[in-house]
C-alpha cells in the first residue's frame, strides 16, 4: 500500500505536475521536438498542432492501456503510428477544408504528427503498464505540457520572428526575423528550458530533486545491469513518517493495485521506478541505450551522465 | 550518367545544404537522444537510410499514378504512412525469419522506421516535385545527414559536459538546445539564406 517503503502515492495532481512541468515532454524528456522547432512560428499553427498532439496522446494512451498490453512492442509501435496517421490525416483534411491558410503554413508538419515520438514513448513508458484512468491523466498532462511549450514558442517566435500575433501585425518589420527559422526554435527551447528550470527550483522546490536538468540531483552509483527482473521481495510496512528516510528498493516489476476512486485523494500505488526518471535510469545498462530511448523515462540530462560514466570507465580501463 | 549526377547532387544537397535534422528539425528528438550513444550511430543510421530510401522510392512510384497524384495532402499522408507501415512490418518479419534477432533489435528498428525524419522524406519529395532518381537521392541523403548530425551533436555533448563555464541554469538540456541551435545556424548559413534580415 501507500506506506510501503518502495512505493509512492500516485495522485492525479502529481501526474499533472510531472507531465506539465517537472518532466515536460519537450523541455525535459526531449521528445516531440520537430513541431516545436520548425512549425511553431505562428500562434495559430501552434494551436492546431497542440490540439492534434493532445488528442493523439489521449487516444494512443487509452488504446494502449485498454487493448495493447499483451501485444508485442514492435506491433504496438506500428499501431501507435497508424493511430497517429488517422488523427493527423483527418486533422490535415479538416485544416485544408476550413483553415487552408493555417494548413498551408503548417505544411508537412501537420501530417508528421503521426510519427510524433511523444505519443509512442508515453504509451510505452506509462500506458501499457498502467490503468486506463491513470493513462488518461498522463496523456492529458503530457499533452498539456507539450501544448504549453508549443503555444509559448509559437507566440514568441510569431511576435519577434514574424512581427505578428496571429492576424494582428505588431511590428512592421520583425525584430528578430531569424527566430522564425528552425534554429530560432532551438534557441527558444533552450531559453524555455532554462526558464522552466528556474521555475521548478523556485516554486516547486519539493520536486526539484526529481527534475532532470541536473541541479540538486545526487550522483548515485548505478547498480550492475540486470537482464531479468530481480525476484520479488515483499517490503515490510513502515511508518508513514519513515518513508522518506528509508532506502528505496527497486526490485519489483510493475505491480499495480487498483483502488476504488475516492473523492480526495485519488490514489494508486505504483512502483516508484515507473514514476521517476532517475530510478529508471539506474536500471539501465550503459549499452542498453535503445531500451533507454524506448522507455523514454530517461531525460536528456541522464544521457549526459552516461557520457561521464563511459568516460570514467574508459579512464579506469 | 546524367541520372547519376542528379542522384548525387540531390543526396549531397540533402546532406550538407538542407540537412533535415538541423534545417527542418526532422528527427531531432531521435538525433539528440541517440547522439550520446556512439556505438549505435552506424546501425541506427543504416536503418534510417534503408527506411527513408525505400519509402521514398515506393511513394514516388505511387505518385506516378494520376489518381494518387491528384489527391490532397491528407490522403497522401494516409497513403505514404501506410507504405511506411507495410515496409516496416515486412522488414521486421523478414528479419525475424532470417536473423532471429533479440528484443533490442525490434526496439531499434521501430524507432528507426517510425520517426518524423523517415516519414518526412516522401512528403518533402512530393512537395518539391522530385523525380524518382531525386527521391532516392533524398532518401539516402537524409539517412547520411542523420549520421552527420549524430556526430556533430555527440562532439558538442562531450564538450558541454566538461565545460565549467556554463551557468548552472543552462546546464543540461538548455545548453544542448542552444548548441544544436548553433549547428542549425551553421547549416542555415550554408543554404545561403539571410538569417537576420
Amino acid at each position: 500500500m501507500a506506506n510501503d517503503k518502495n512505493r509512492v502515492v500516485l495522485t492525479p495532481s502529481r501526474i499533472f505536475i510531472y507531465g506539465v512541468v517537472v518532466k515536460n515532454p519537450i523541455l525535459v524528456q526531449v521528445i516531440g521536438l520537430c513541431p516545436a522547432v520548425a512549425a511553431c512560428a505562428d500562434i495559430y499553427v501552434a494551436s492546431l498542432l497542440s490540439a492534434v498532439i493532445l488528442f493523439l496522446l489521449i487516444l494512443c494512451e487509452l488504446a494502449a492501456s485498454a487493448l495493447l498490453k499483451n501485444v508485442s512492442a514492435w506491433v504496438r509501435m506500428a499501431l501507435y503510428f497508424v493511430m497517429g496517421l488517422i488523427v493527423s490525416s483527418l486533422a490535415t483534411m479538416f485544416a485544408e477544408m476550413y483553415v487552408p491558410q493555417i494548413a498551408n503554413t503548417a505544411g508537412v508538419y501537420l501530417p508528421l504528427m503521426a510519427a510524433s515520438s511523444a505519443a509512442a514513448l508515453r504509451c510505452e513508458n506509462f500506458a501499457v503498464k498502467k490503468s486506463i484512468r491513470l493513462s488518461f491523466y498522463d496523456a492529458a498532462a503530457n499533452g498539456i505540457g507539450t501544448s504549453l511549450v508549443l503555444l509559448f514558442t509559437g507566440f514568441v517566435r510569431g511576435l519577434l520572428g514574424v512581427g505578428t500575433i496571429g492576424e494582428f501585425v505588431v511590428f512592421e518589420k520583425a525584430p528578430i526575423s531569424g527566430l522564425s527559422m528552425p534554429f530560432g526554435g532551438f534557441i527558444m527551447l533552450g531559453f524555455s528550458a532554462a526558464l522552466l528550470k528556474w521555475f521548478i527550483s523556485t516554486f516547486l522546490s519539493d520536486y526539484s530533486h526529481d527534475m532532470s536538468f541536473g541541479i540538486k540531483r545526487a550522483k548515485k552509483k548505478r547498480p550492475p545491469a540486470r537482464k531479468t527482473p530481480a525476484p520479488i521481495k515483499k517490503s515490510k510496512p513502515v511508518k508513514k513518517n519513515d518513508v522518506a528516510s528509508q532506502p528505496v528498493e527497486v526490485n519489483e516489476p510493475v505491480t499495480e493495485q487498483e483502488e476504488p476512486v475516492t473523492e480526495e485523494p485519488v490514489t494508486e500505488t505504483v512502483d516508484q521506478t515507473l514514476i521517476t526518471d532517475e530510478f529508471d535510469l539506474f536500471n539501465f545498462s550503459v549499452d542498453d541505450e535503445i531500451d533507454a530511448i524506448m522507455s523514454g523515462l530517461s531525460s536528456f540530462d541522464s544521457i549526459l551522465d552516461e557520457i561521464s560514466k563511459e568516460k570514467e570507465d574508459s579512464e579506469n580501463e | 550518367m546524367s541520372s547519376l549526377v542528379t542522384f548525387l547532387e540531390t543526396a549531397l544537397y540533402m546532406i550538407f545544404v538542407q540537412n533535415l535534422v538541423f534545417s527542418g528539425g526532422y528527427g531531432s528528438s531521435e538525433a539528440i537522444r541517440m547522439s550520446a550513444k556512439p556505438k549505435r550511430f552506424v546501425p541506427f543510421s543504416i536503418m534510417i537510410t534503408y527506411f527513408s530510401t525505400l519509402t521514398a522510392f515506393v511513394c514516388r512510384l505511387l505518385d506516378n499514378i494520376d489518381a494518387v497524384d491528384s489527391l490532397g495532402l491528407g490522403f497522401h499522408t494516409l497513403i505514404f504512412g501506410a507504405v511506411l507501415v507495410v515496409i516496416f512490418i515486412f522488414t521486421v518479419l523478414l528479419c525475424k525469419i532470417l536473423l532471429s534477432p533479440n528484443q533490442k533489435f525490434y526496439s531499434t528498428i521501430s524507432i528507426a522506421a517510425l520517426n518524423t525524419l523517415v516519414f518526412a522524406v516522401p512528403l518533402i519529395n512530393r512537395q518539391a516535385g522530385f523525380s524518382l532518381i531525386q527521391s532516392v537521392g533524398t532518401g539516402i541523403g537524409s539517412g547520411l545527414s542523420f549520421i552527420i548530425a549524430l556526430f556533430l551533436i555527440n562532439t558538442g555533448l562531450r564538450r558541454l559536459e566538461n565545460n565549467t563555464n556554463i551557468p548552472p541554469l543552462f546546464k543540461g538540456t538548455p545548453a544542448v538546445f542552444l548548441y544544436v541551435a548553433m549547428l542549425s545556424i551553421a547549416f542555415a548559413g550554408l543554404s545561403g539564406r539571410s538569417l537576420f534580415a
